[in-house]
């Protein structure tokens, strides 16, 4: 008996769950902060000097107006459109678009994207590009791309030719200092520019 | 500057052998991009990202030796395998897949090859010849009508975004809202820019933006759709007839020299009108080929090779031509002329009437570029499309963590900062939410581009204006808001002709073959 009354409240709060998805979709919230970002714009245009110099406030002020306006515009065509059953039209993008996947496999593997991408930043932290890069793609490739130890070091290690040769000393970008770089006080970018010194560039 | 003058500067630029070395490097890494869907930007930016470093003369030819050459080497997976390159070259789908499944791989890719640099070549002598009068024209305008022409750009992009207009406005508001973050022009003032973040004085970098927007949720696609592009053949079967009948595809394009100029000129002038661009003017110049070639109503979708000149000539031209506004006036006429834009500002160049009074001598390199590209472009396909179109057999998780790696690198470098990596990710969010929602991105791109430009005109008319009724209601301004609705309308029109006829080819080119063989054309683009 209290089973039952456990599983109906499961599938009660289910329900509740799957309606709310339909109703705030990750597009209503974009299209919500889309709003508060055109209403910020307006307020704070607004508590912004004018001088006889100039008005900081006219840019924000003409954007956040237009923007707002079109916000509208646009919310009410879609509650229109979605009233009406209608489809929207496609759009002429630069490329095209994920078919034919369910969105639970689109969603774990874009969490899973953004988690490499994080992991792979904190990283940076830690180790620098010169170590924090090819660690990632050696890890990448082998463990996810299947492929053989080798290449992947090796891919992994050619990485280290636009890292430290291109940008780092040629073109002279300054990598910033890792906590390990900090910790045993010594630079991974030294060997490149030492390396690269009678280079003409 | 004299127009002589500045073509004299121009040559003598490319005879420096650094000069010649940037454009020979930018064709291969434009080809390898053009032969892989999903990374012509990608490519593009981490070009970019180096250029800003580099000698402005030696940057511009090593983007514009990369620029040229995307549009012919897209041919490759479209020929082969049946899946487009790029937007622009869907419709060579249509008669060159079949081709290739004939065993005329190689006459298909040929004829694409030649039809490509004449397109090309025609463009780039076209912007020598439309500047010079261009200057003349521009040097007209004032304060009032720059403001015009730079809302007008951003209003005719986001009208002919498919069937999304007002997605379209939004995000190109978006991009103007996102490039008022930083330092306020007029009196320094920070704007929108938290204590705790003083990163954001500078502003969002160019580089961030477009990584984030753009490069990024491209590679996220590959890594989340999880498939090669070429999934139905062995590379070693696609590759077989591509040697095999190059020369006789170039005397066909020959054979058909008023095709190739009908589609030439459409080409140019569909590049021309901000806009529209690559992702239409293959299936217009396809429709108009069909419809003025004798025979073309039954043979085009079989295998035949006037639908593959067609489409061909024209996409390469529209690329080009797409630089003469966006060199002109400062109105980029899409994504990729927004990004070039971009890159002319890091640069230190200010595209509009005082590019075209100082900087003469940049249009003719940018011309000389070029024309050296397409032909570098064209002779390495003839001889190693065989290796480029392999490229489109790398697995996604081989490649996509090999761009995400120099994205990563490229996007540190735009300010040297962590900062930049955090909103990178912040960035790339909005980009992917956009890209799977179905927002068209390429209007955020130029709002934010063309933001500064606006806010700088609207600050001088509001200065010498009462109101923005009187600047706007002088008759330049009207007659440039005139040309830009009938831009707008036409530019549309064309978009929704394109769009049908693409629909019944596309149906037509899948009744005509085995199932297991039908083109994959892709959604987004017709």
């Amino acid at each position: 008996m209290a089973n039952d009354t456990a599983n109906a409240e499961r599938k009660g709060l289910l329900d509740v769950i799957r309606t709310t998805q339909r109703i705030i979709t990750l597009d209503i919230i974009f299209r919500a902060l889309l709003g508060f970002v055109f209403v910020g714009m307006i307020v704070a245009a607004n508590g912004m000097p004018k001088t006889s110099f100039g008005d900081p406030s006219a840019y924000p002020r003409f954007v956040g107006v237009i923007g707002l306006t079109l916000w509208v515009a646009s919310n009410l065509n879609e509650l229109v459109t979605q009233l009406r059953g209608k489809q929207q039209g496609r759009i002429y993008d630069i490329t095209f678009q994920t078919t034919g996947m369910s969105p639970l496999v689109i969603w774990m593997r874009t969490g899973w994207v953004f988690g490499i991408m994080g992991a792979t930043i904190v990283g940076v932290w830690l180790l620098n590009f010169h170590l924090a890069i090819p660690l990632f793609l050696i890890s990448y490739l082998r463990f996810i791309g299947k492929i053989k130890w080798w290449v992947a070091i090796l891919i992994g290690a050619l990485m280290e030719l636009p890292i430290g040769v291109l940008y780092g000393a040629l073109i002279h970008v300054v990598w910033p200092e890792s906590v390990l770089e900090r910790v045993f006080d010594f630079s991974l970018q030294a060997p490149f520019d030492y390396l690269t010194r009678g280079l003409p560039f | 500057m004299g127009v002589i003058e500045a073509a004299m500067a121009g040559l003598s630029d490319m005879a420096n052998p650094v000069v010649i070395l940037a454009i020979l490097g930018g064709a291969v890494v434009g080809l390898a991009s053009g032969a892989l869907p999903a990374t012509g930007l990608p490519g593009i930016i981490v070009l970019i990202s180096l250029a800003v470093y580099m000698d402005p003369v030696v940057a511009v030819a090593l983007a514009m030796g990369m620029a040229a050459p995307v549009q012919s080497s897209d041919t490759l997976p479209s020929v082969l395998l049946g899946v487009p390159g790029s937007v622009s070259s869907q419709a060579t789908i249509i008669d060159g897949y079949p081709m290739a499944r004939q065993g005329r791989a190689g006459e298909a890719l040929g004829a694409a090859y030649l039809a490509s640099l004449i397109g090309g070549v025609v463009a780039a002598v076209l912007i020598a010849l439309v500047m010079p009068m261009a200057r003349g024209v521009v040097n007209l305008f004032a304060s009032p009508e720059f403001l015009v022409m730079a809302l007008m750009g951003v209003v005719v992009v986001a009208v002919v975004s498919g069937g999304a207009m007002l997605k379209g406005l939004m995000a190109a508001t978006l991009g103007m809202a996102i490039a008022s973050v930083g330092t306020d022009p007029g009196l320094g003032l920070p704007r929108f820019v938290p204590d705790s973040v003083p990163y954001l004085l500078g502003g969002f970098n160019l580089i961030i933006v477009v990584i984030g927007i753009f490069a990024l949720p491209e590679i996220m696609g590959l890594i989340i759709e999880n498939r090669s592009i070429a999934t139905d053949v062995s590379a070693e079967d696609a590759v077989r007839d591509i040697n095999e009948g190059r020369w006789e595809g170039m005397r066909s394009v020959m054979r058909n020299k008023f095709l190739v100029v009908r589609s030439v000129a459409l080409g140019v002038i569909v590049g021309i009108m901000p806009g529209i661009g690559g992702s239409v003017v293959d299936w217009l110049t396809y429709a108009q080929a069909r419809a003025t070639e004798k025979g073309a109503a039954e043979s085009f979708g079989t295998g035949d090779i006037r639908g593959v000149i067609a489409p061909e000539s024209a996409n390469n031209a529209t690329s080009a031509a797409q630089l003469i506004p966006t060199l002109a006036l400062g109105i980029p006429g899409g994504a990729y002329q927004a990004v070039y834009l971009g890159f002319f500002l890091l640069l230190g160049f200010q595209p509009g009437p005082r590019f075209l009074n100082d900087n003469m001598d940049i249009v003719f390199l940018i011309v000389f570029s070029l024309l050296l590209a397409n032909v570098f472009g064209t002779i390495m396909l003839l001889f190693l499309s065989k290796y480029f179109a392999k490229i489109a057999f790398i697995s996604p998780h081989v490649l996509a963590p090999v761009i995400l790696s120099i994205l990563l690198v490229a996007a540190f470098t735009s300010k040297n900062s962590y900062w930049d990596l955090g909103f990178l990710m912040i960035v790339s969010l909005v980009g992917w939410h956009m890209k799977r929602y179905g927002w068209p991105r390429p209007p955020l791109i130029i709002g934010f581009v063309l933001g500064p430009i606006l806010e700088r005109y609207l600050s001088r008319v509001l200065g010498s204006y009462d109101n923005l009724f009187d600047a706007f209601t002088r008759p330049p301004s009207l007659i440039i808001v005139a040309v830009a609705l009938a831009i707008a309308f036409y530019s549309a029109k064309l978009a929704r002709e394109s769009k049908t006829s693409a629909a019944l080819l596309v149906k037509k080119a899948e009744a005509g073959v085995a199932d297991d063989a039908a083109p994959r054309v892709p959604a987004g683009g017709a």
